[in-house]
C-alpha cells in the first residue's frame, strides 16, 4: 500500500513539475527570444493563459481518429514522462530503462502523427512526413552516443548513470565532450527548433501537423509539446549534467533550455534534405568517434 | 525365339508395304507381340547362333540380364509411341522396321551386325527428322550421321583386322588393350554423335524442334535408350572404357552449354531439345565418373536416364500436339506436362528426385566432388526455365486454340507421368532393376561364358 | 507427428475435391486442420523421436520445432479462416486450397525433421506448393515465380551439396549426431559446410545477397497468400539458421573476433546489417503497399539473423522473439491489405485514401500491426527489439547498432506511408461506397490484434517457449520473472509500462471529456489557404511521400539489375551455342574433326 501511495505521489510530482515548470520555462523562453529580437515579449505566464484559453473554447473535429490520435499523443507522452527521472525524483526506481523511454516516446509521436493526418489535410501529411524523415536524421547519432554511454557504464538505467556521475565526481559532459555536442545537436532537432524546424515550418506548410487544430485539441497538443520538450531536455540533463536534486535539476534544465532557445532565434531553417544530410555526415561521424573512444577507454 | 523379336517386325513391315492402311494397327500389334514375348516367353540368358555358325565365325544374338530390361523398356516406349503419335501411313512401315532394328541392335553380339542395325536405325531417323518440312535439318543430320557411321565402321573393321573375328566378346578378349582403346575411339565418336553430346550433338536442336509428335519422341526416347545400352555394352562390358576422363570433361562442358542455350530459347521445342542434350550429357558424364566398375554410379545414372527418357517423351508429345499453346482447354496434358517437368527438375517425391539424389550420393562416395556441382547448377537453370514455361503455358491468355491432344495420347502421357510419381514414392521398384543391370554390365566373364556355351 | 503429416496430406486431397463442389469448403478444411494441429503441437512434450512411414528415427520434436510450429499454425489458421470469405476472388480456388494445405505440410515436416534428407524433401514440397500458388496473383507474378524458384534453388542446392559433404565424412544424415563430431574438422571444411547449410536459410528468409526475389514474389502473389509467404515461409529459413547455429557448436568452431562474437557470427551480422539497410531504404521508396511490406520482410529477416547470430543469452532470445512478432505483424498487415484490395481492387497507395472512414476494423488491424512492426510498446514487437538492442549494446557493437537503429526508425517512415496514404487523408470519390470487410475476414484480424497486445503486456508464455529452446541447446537462457524482463544491463516491467500507458491515456481522456465537445465537420472542410477546391480527390498527399529523402540515395545500385545482367550474359552464351547449331553440315563435320583430334591427341 505504501508502495503504491508513494508511487502515485512521485508520478503526480513528476507530472505536475513538468506541467508547471514546463509552461513557465516556455514563457521565459518566449521572453528571451523577444529580447534577442529587440521586443518586449509576452509575460512569463502567457503559456498558461494560452493553454487554458484554448481548452475552454469550442472547436471542431474531423472524426474519431482525430480525437483518438490526440488522446494517444498526450497519453503516450504522459506515460513516457512518468518514467523519466528528474534528477533524484524517480517515479519508478529501477524501471527507467533508456530504450523503454525512447520507444514509449514514439507512442506519443505516432499518436500525434496519426491524429493529424487523420484530419484529411495534406499539409499535415507533409509535415508528418518531414517530421519522420528528420527523426531518421537526429535519432541515429543520438542513440549511438547514448549507447556508448550505456556501454561504458554497463547499464541501461538512467538513474544508475546519474548515480555514477555523482560518484565519480565529474559530469559526463566533461568526460564525453564529443558525445555531449552530438546530443545537443540532436536535441535541437528533437525540440523542433531552428535550424531543424522544417516539419512545422509555419509560413511554408501552414504549421504542418497543426494545421487543423483548434480549441481543446490545440490545448491538448500544446500540453503534449511541453511534456515532450520536458522529456527530451530532462534526458540530456540526466545523461550529461549529472541530474541532481530537485531545484538543481530545474536550474540545469533552464540553462539547457535557454541555450536551445537562443540558438533557435538566430539561425534560419534548413530544408529537410539539408537537415538529414547534415545529420548523416557530421554528427554521425562524431558519434562514431565518441564510440571509438569509449571502446578504447579514452575518456576524461 | 529371340530372333522373333527381329524377324516378326520385319515380316510385318513387308506386309504394311502391301497394305499401307493397316500400318497404324500393325505397329502397335507388333510392339505388343514383342512385349508379350519378352515378358512371357523368353528369359535371360539365351544365345542364338545365326545359321548355326559357331560364335567366333558367325553372328550371335544374345539376351542377358543387361539388355533384357532395355528391351522391355524400348518396346514399351515404341508401343506407347504407336498409340500416342500421329503419323502418315508410309511412316508406319518405317516405324516397324525401326522396331526390328532397335531390337536387333540390343540383341546383337557382333560388331558388323551392330553396324548394319545402326545404319538402319539412322536411315529411319533421317526420314523421321524430315517430317514437318524439316528437310534441311534432316540433311545436316544425315551428313553428320553418315560420317559417324563411317567412323564406327573403321573402328569395327580395325577390331576385325587385329583379332580376326567380328564377334564382340571374342574380339574384345583377344585384342590387346591399347589396340582396343584406339579402335574404341572411333566407335566412341560415332556414339557421341548419336548421344547428342555437344559439340557433336549440334544437329539435335534443329531436328528435335520440328514440332512433330513422332520425331523427337522416337529419337529422344527409344533411340537414345538403345544408344546408351550399346555404349554400356561396348565400353563397360567388352572393350573397357575409352578415355573416360576426356569424355567426362566434354560431357560436363556439354551440360553447361546446353543449359545455357536452353535458357534463351523462345520456342518450347528447341528448349526441350537442349534439355534432351543436357540430360544425355549428364548420364554420359556420370558414366565416365568415378573409378571404372563403380556400380552405384551406373545404377543411379540408369535411373536418371529412365527418368529423362520418359519425361522427354511426355514433354515432346505435349509440345507436338499443342505447339506451344496453353493448357486452359487441355487439362490432362497440362497436368502430365507439369508432373514430368517436376520430375525432370528433381523435386521430391518423383523419380527424378531419387535419380539425382542417388547419383550425387554415389558420386560423393566415389570421391567425385566436381560433377555434383555441375549437376546442381544445371538443375538450378533447368528449374528456372522449365517453371517459366510451365507458368506461361498454364496462365497463357490465348483464345480457345484449335489444338488438342487426342485421347490415346492423353492416356499414354498421363500414365507415364503418374508412373514417374509412383516410382518417386516407391523407388525400389526401379532401383532394384538398375542395380541388377549395373552388377552385370561390368561382368565380362559372365558375358563371355554365355557366348561360349551358347546360352546354357 | 507422423499422423499430423498424414492428415495434412489427406487433407490436401480432400480440400481439393471439396473445393470443386464449393470453393468455400477448402479453407474450412485448412482452418480445421490448423486448429487441430495447433492443439496437438501445444500439448506435445518436446524431445520425442518418431519414425516416418517406416523410416526410423527421422522425426524429432525439439523445443525449436514446437515454437515455430505454433507460430506457423497461428498464421495458417488465420489465413484459413480469412480465406473462407476471400476465396471468392481467387483465380483457381481448388488448386489454391489444395496447395495451401500442402505448403503447411511441407513446413511442418521441415520443423519436425532430424534427418537432413527428410528435411530437404519437406523443404522442397513447401517450395513447390507455394511456387504454384504465386502465379495466381497479378500479371507480374509470372516473372516473380521464376525469381522465386531460381533463388530458392540456389539456396537449396548449396544446402544439398553441404549435406553430402557431411555425409561423405560421417556417413550419417542425422543433424544432431553430426553436430557432435563437426568440431574437429579443418577450418576450411567448417566454413564451407556451415555456409553451404546456411545458404538455404539465407535464400528463404530473404537476406542479402539473396533478397531480390522477395519484393516481386510477396508483392505480386495472391493477397492472402502474401501473408503466408511473409509471415510463415520466410520463418522456415530462420528456423534453419537457428537450427544450424544452435546444433553446431558455432562458438567453439570459429575463432573469436570482437568482444566475444565469433567470426562467422560477425559475417552473418553484417549480412543482416546490409539487409536491414536495403530493406528499409527500398521500402521507403515503394508506391505499392504490398511491395513495401515485402521489403520490410527483408529488413526484419536481417533483425532476426542479427539476433540469432549473436548467440548471446539475450540476443538469441530476442531473435527468436522477433520471429513470432514479425510473423504476427506481417500476417496482420497483409490480411488487412487483402481486405482493402477485396473492397477497392487496387494496391497502389496513391489511388487510395481515407479508407478509415469506411473500414475501421481493417484500419485498427493495420495500426496494431505497424505498431508491433515498428517496435513500439505495449505491443510484443517492442520486446524483441529491446532484447536485441540490449544485447548489441552489451557487446559494444556500435556499427551494427547504427544499422539496427536505422532499420527501427526507418520502419516508422515506411509503415506510416500506407497509413497516411491508404487509410487517412481524403476519401476518393470512387471509394465512397466501399464497405467494411466481411465479418468472417474481420475475426482473424481482431484475434491477431488481441494476441499482439496480449503478448506485449504478458509475454510469459512466449518467453517460456523461447527459454525452453535455449535450455535445450545448452545456452544460458534469458531471465524473466513474471512481467519483469532482466538482462545484465538493466530491466523493465511490461505490466507497469502498460498500466502507465493506460493512466496517461486516462488523464488525457479526463481533460478531453471535461472540456467542451468539438463539432464534427465533414472531411472536405479543410484549411485550403483561401482556395476553393472542386475535386478533393487530389487534395491528398500520397504520391512520392518521402521524395525529399529518396533524393538522397537516388543513384543507388540495384541488385535486381545486377542479377538480371548475369542472366543476360548467360543467355548471350546460349545464343552463341544456338548460332553454332544452325550452321551448315560442313560446320558439323568440322566439329567432328575437332573432337576426333582432341581425343586422339590428349593423352589422358
Amino acid at each position: 500500500m505504501a508502495g503504491i501511495a508513494g508511487t502515485v505521489t512521485r508520478v503526480a510530482g513528476v507530472l505536475l513539475t513538468a506541467f508547471f515548470f514546463g509552461l513557465t520555462f516556455e514563457g521565459f523562453g518566449r521572453k528571451i527570444a523577444a529580447r534577442i529580437q529587440k521586443r518586449y515579449g509576452p509575460p512569463w505566464y502567457q503559456n498558461f493563459i494560452d493553454v487554458f484559453k484554448t481548452l475552454t473554447k469550442h472547436g471542431w473535429t474531423h472524426g474519431w481518429i482525430f480525437d483518438f490520435g490526440v488522446l494517444m499523443a498526450l497519453g503516450g507522452v504522459i506515460a513516457t514522462l512518468s518514467f523519466v527521472p528528474l534528477g533524484n525524483l524517480v517515479a519508478f526506481p529501477g524501471l527507467d530503462n533508456f530504450f523503454v523511454i525512447a520507444y514509449l516516446f514514439t507512442v506519443g509521436a505516432l499518436g500525434m502523427a496519426m491524429g493529424m493526418v487523420g484530419t484529411g489535410n495534406p499539409w499535415a501529411s507533409i509535415g508528418v512526413a518531414r517530421a519522420l524523415t528528420l527523426m531518421l536524421g537526429y535519432e541515429v547519432p543520438y542513440l549511438i552516443v547514448i549507447t556508448a554511454l550505456m556501454f561504458y557504464y554497463k547499464t541501461g538505467n538512467i538513474s544508475d548513470i546519474i548515480v555514477a556521475q555523482a560518484q565519480s565526481g565529474g559530469w559526463n559532459i566533461v568526460k564525453f565532450p564529443i558525445g555531449a555536442l552530438v546530443a545537443l545537436i540532436s536535441l535541437q532537432g528533437m525540440l523542433g527548433k531552428e535550424p531543424f524546424e522544417a516539419p512545422i515550418a509555419p509560413a511554408e506548410i501552414a504549421s504542418g501537423p497543426m494545421v487543423e487544430l483548434s480549441a481543446k485539441y490545440m490545448g491538448l497538443l500544446m500540453l503534449m509539446n511541453t511534456f515532450m520538450e520536458f522529456v527530451e531536455i530532462s534526458l540530456f540533463v540526466d545523461f550529461f549534467l549529472g541530474g541532481g536534486t530537485y531545484f538543481v535539476f530545474l536550474l540545469k534544465y533552464f540553462i539547457v533550455w535557454t541555450f536551445a532557445v537562443m540558438v533557435s532565434t538566430v539561425l534560419p531553417r534548413f530544408r529537410i534534405e539539408q537537415a538529414v544530410s547534415f545529420y548523416w555526415t557530421v554528427p554521425i561521424l562524431l558519434a562514431f568517434l565518441q564510440a571509438f573512444f569509449v571502446v578504447n577507454g579514452w575518456v576524461f | 525365339m529371340i530372333a522373333l523379336l527381329v524377324a516378326v517386325p520385319l515380316a510385318f513391315a513387308f506386309v504394311t508395304v502391301a497394305l499401307p492402311k493397316l500400318s497404324k494397327y500393325i505397329f502397335p500389334l507388333v510392339a505388343l507381340f514383342n512385349l508379350a514375348l519378352l515378358i512371357g516367353f523368353v528369359h535371360p540368358s539365351q544365345v542364338i547362333e545365326v545359321g548355326k555358325w559357331p560364335a567366333a565365325y558367325g553372328i550371335v544374338l544374345l539376351l542377358d540380364n543387361v539388355n533384357y530390361p532395355f528391351l522391355i523398356m524400348v518396346n514399351l516406349i515404341l508401343l506407347a509411341v504407336s498409340i500416342s503419335a500421329t503419323f502418315e501411313e508410309k511412316i508406319g512401315t518405317l516405324l516397324i522396321v525401326l522396331t526390328a532394328s532397335i531390337n536387333g541392335l540390343l540383341l546383337t553380339g557382333d560388331f558388323f551386325n551392330a553396324y548394319v542395325f545402326l545404319e538402319i536405325i539412322s536411315a529411319v531417323a533421317y526420314i523421321l527428322s524430315a517430317q514437318n518440312k524439316n528437310s534441311y535439318a534432316a540433311f545436316k543430320y544425315l551428313i553428320f550421321g553418315a560420317v559417324a557411321g563411317t567412323l564406327y565402321l573403321i573402328g569395327a573393321v580395325s577390331m576385325y583386322v587385329y583379332s580376326g573375328t567380328l564377334n564382340m566378346a571374342f574380339s574384345g578378349y583377344i585384342s590387346a588393350p591399347e589396340y582396343a582403346q584406339i579402335a574404341g575411339i572411333f566407335m566412341l565418336i560415332a556414339m557421341l554423335v548419336e548421344l547428342k553430346v555437344l559439340p557433336l550433338g549440334l544437329w539435335a536442336p534443329d531436328v528435335y524442334s520440328n514440332g512433330s509428335t513422332l520425331t523427337p519422341v522416337v529419337l529422344g526416347s527409344a533411340i537414345t535408350l538403345a544408344m546408351f545400352y550399346f555404349y554400356s555394352r561396348v565400353f563397360f562390358n567388352v572393350l573397357g572404357s575409352v578415355k573416360p576422363y576426356l569424355v567426362y570433361i566434354i560431357a560436363i562442358i556439354s551440360i553447361v552449354l546446353a543449359q545455357l542455350a536452353a535458357m534463351k530459347q523462345k520456342t518450347l521445342g528447341r528448349a526441350l531439345a537442349y534439355v534432351a542434350i543436357a540430360g544425355a550429357s549428364t548420364v554420359l558424364a556420370a558414366f565416365s565418373a568415378g573409378a571404372p566398375g563403380d556400380e552405384k554410379i551406373i545404377s543411379a545414372s540408369l535411373v536418371y536416364l529412365l527418368n529423362d527418357v520418359i519425361a522427354l517423351f511426355v514433354l515432346f508429345t505435349v509440345f507436338g500436339y499443342l505447339k506451344g499453346k496453353g493448357f486452359k482447354d487441355n487439362f490432362v496434358a497440362g497436368v502430365a506436362f507439369s508432373l514430368t517437368s517436376i520430375s525432370l527438375i528433381g523435386f521430391p517425391l518423383t523419380t527424378g528426385f531419387w535419380a539425382k539424389l542417388n547419383l550425387i550420393s554415389a558420386l560423393f562416395e566415389a570421391g567425385d566432388k566436381l560433377l555434383p556441382i555441375f549437376i546442381l547448377s544445371s538443375t538450378i537453370l533447368e528449374a528456372g526455365y522449365l517453371i517459366k514455361w510451365n507458368v506461361d503455358l498454364w496462365y497463357s491468355e490465348d483464345e480457345n486454340s484449335e489444338e488438342y491432344v487426342p485421347f490415346g495420347a492423353q492416356i499414354v502421357i498421363l500414365l507415364f507421368a503418374l508412373a514417374l510419381v509412383v516410382f518417386g514414392f516407391m523407388p525400389n521398384l526401379i532401383t532394384d532393376q538398375t542395380d541388377k543391370i549395373a552388377s552385370y554390365v561390368f561382368d565380362f566373364s559372365t558375358y563371355f561364358d554365355t557366348i561360349l556355351k551358347g546360352g546354357m | 507427428m507422423q499422423s499430423l503429416i498424414l492428415y495434412l496430406g489427406i487433407g490436401a486431397l480432400v480440400g481439393y475435391f471439396l473445393s470443386k463442389i464449393n470453393k468455400h469448403l477448402g479453407p474450412i478444411v485448412l482452418f480445421v486442420l490448423s486448429i487441430y494441429a495447433l492443439y496437438v503441437v501445444w500439448q506435445m512434450p518436446t524431445g520425442t523421436n518418431e519414425a516416418l512411414f517406416g523410416f526410423g528415427d527421422v522425426l524429432r520434436f525439439t523445443a525449436l520445432s514446437k515454437y515455430l510450429s505454433i507460430i506457423s499454425l497461428i498464421v495458417f489458421a488465420s489465413f484459413g479462416f480469412f480465406n473462407i470469405a476471400w476465396i471468392s476472388k481467387a483465380k483457381r480456388p481448388a488448386a489454391f486450397n489444395a496447395l495451401s494445405i500442402l505448403t503447411l505440410l511441407g513446413t511442418l515436416g521441415v520443423f519436425f525433421s532430424s534427418h537432413f534428407i527428410v528435411l530437404y524433401i519437406f523443404w522442397e514440397i513447401a517450395v513447390l506448393a507455394s511456387l504454384f500458388i504465386v502465379p495466381m496473383g497479378k500479371e507480374e507474378s509470372k516473372k516473380a515465380t521464376v525469381w522465386y524458384i531460381v533463388i530458392s534453388s540456389i539456396g537449396t542446392y548449396l544446402f544439398l551439396y553441404g549435406i553430402f559433404m557431411l555425409y561423405s565424412k560421417y556417413s550419417t544424415f542425422d543433424i544432431f549426431e553430426i553436430g557432435k563430431y563437426i568440431q574437429n574438422e579443418t577450418v576450411g571444411f567448417k566454413w564451407a559446410v556451415v555456409l553451404l547449410l546456411l545458404a538455404a536459410g539465407i535464400a528463404k528468409s530473404g537476406i542479402f545477397p539473396l533478397h531480390v526475389w522477395l519484393r516481386n514474389v510477396h508483392g505480386n502473389a495472391p493477397d492472402t497468400f502474401s501473408a503466408v509467404l511473409s509471415g510463415q515461409l520466410v520463418k522456415m529459413g530462420s528456423y534453419l539458421i537457428a537450427l544450424v547455429l544452435s546444433v553446431f557448436p558455432i562458438a567453439n568452431m570459429f575463432a573469436e573476433f570482437y568482444n566475444g562474437v565469433n567470426i562467422l557470427s560477425y559475417v552473418l551480422i553484417w549480412l543482416g546489417n546490409i539487409s536491414i539497410l536495403i530493406g528499409t531504404l527500398m521500402a521507403i521508396k515503394q508506391n505499392d503497399m504490398k511491395m513495401l511490406i515485402a521489403y520490410s520482410t527483408v529488413a526484419n529477416g536481417g533483425y532476426i539473423l542479427i539476433g540469432l547470430a549473436t548467440l548471446h543469452q539475450v540476443g538469441y532470445a530476442g531473435g527468436l522473439f522477433h520471429i513470432i512478432n514479425h510473423a504476427l505483424a506481417a500476417t496482420m498487415i497483409f490480411l488487412s491489405f487483402a481486405a482493402v484490395v477485396y473492397r477497392t481492387g487496387t494496391t497502389k497507395i496513391d489511388e487510395l485514401g481515407g479508407l478509415i472512414h469506411r473500414m475501421p476494423v481493417t484500419f485498427v488491424t493495420y495500426l496494431v500491426g505497424i505498431i508491433s512492426l515498428a517496435g513500439i510498446p505495449p505491443t510484443s514487437g517492442f520486446i524483441s527489439k529491446w532484447m536485441i538492442f540490449q544485447s548489441l549494446v552489451s557487446k559494444g557493437m556500435f556499427v551494427t547498432e547504427m544499422f539496427v537503429f536505422i532499420g527501427s526508425i526507418g520502419s516508422f517512415l515506411y509503415v506510416f506511408r500506407p497509413l497516411a496514404g491508404v487509410f487517412l487523408g481524403q476519401l476518393k470519390n470512387k471509394d465512397k461506397n466501399v464497405k467494411e470487410a466481411p465479418g468472417v475476414m474481420q475475426i482473424p484480424m481482431i484475434i491477431l490484434t488481441a494476441l499482439t497486445v496480449l503478448w506485449g503486456v504478458f509475454p510469459q508464455q512466449v518467453l517460456v517457449w523461447i527459454t525452453d529452446v535455449q535450455k535445450e541447446f545448452g545456452m544460458k537462457s534469458f531471465e524473466f520473472e513474471g512481467t519483469v524482463l532482466k538482462t545484465s544491463m538493466g530491466y523493465w516491467d511490461t505490466w507497469t509500462v502498460f498500466v502507465m500507458f493506460a493512466v496517461g491515456f486516462t488523464i488525457a481522456a479526463v481533460i478531453y471529456i471535461l472540456m467542451p465537445k468539438g463539432k464534427k465537420i465533414p472531411l472536405e472542410d479543410q484549411y485550403t489557404s483561401g482556395e476553393f477546391l472542386h475535386n478533393y480527390d487530389l487534395y491528398h498527399y500520397a504520391t512520392k511521400f518521402y521524395v525529399f529523402l529518396e533524393r538522397e540515395y537516388e543513384g543507388h545500385p540495384s541488385f535486381e539489375d545486377w542479377y538480371l545482367a548475369i542472366v543476360n550474359a548467360m543467355k548471350g552464351i546460349g545464343k552463341f551455342i544456338d548460332y553454332l547449331a544452325r550452321r551448315t553440315a560442313s560446320a558439323y563435320l568440322f566439329w567432328t574433326a575437332v573432337v576426333l583430334a582432341l581425343i586422339m591427341w590428349v593423352r589422358w
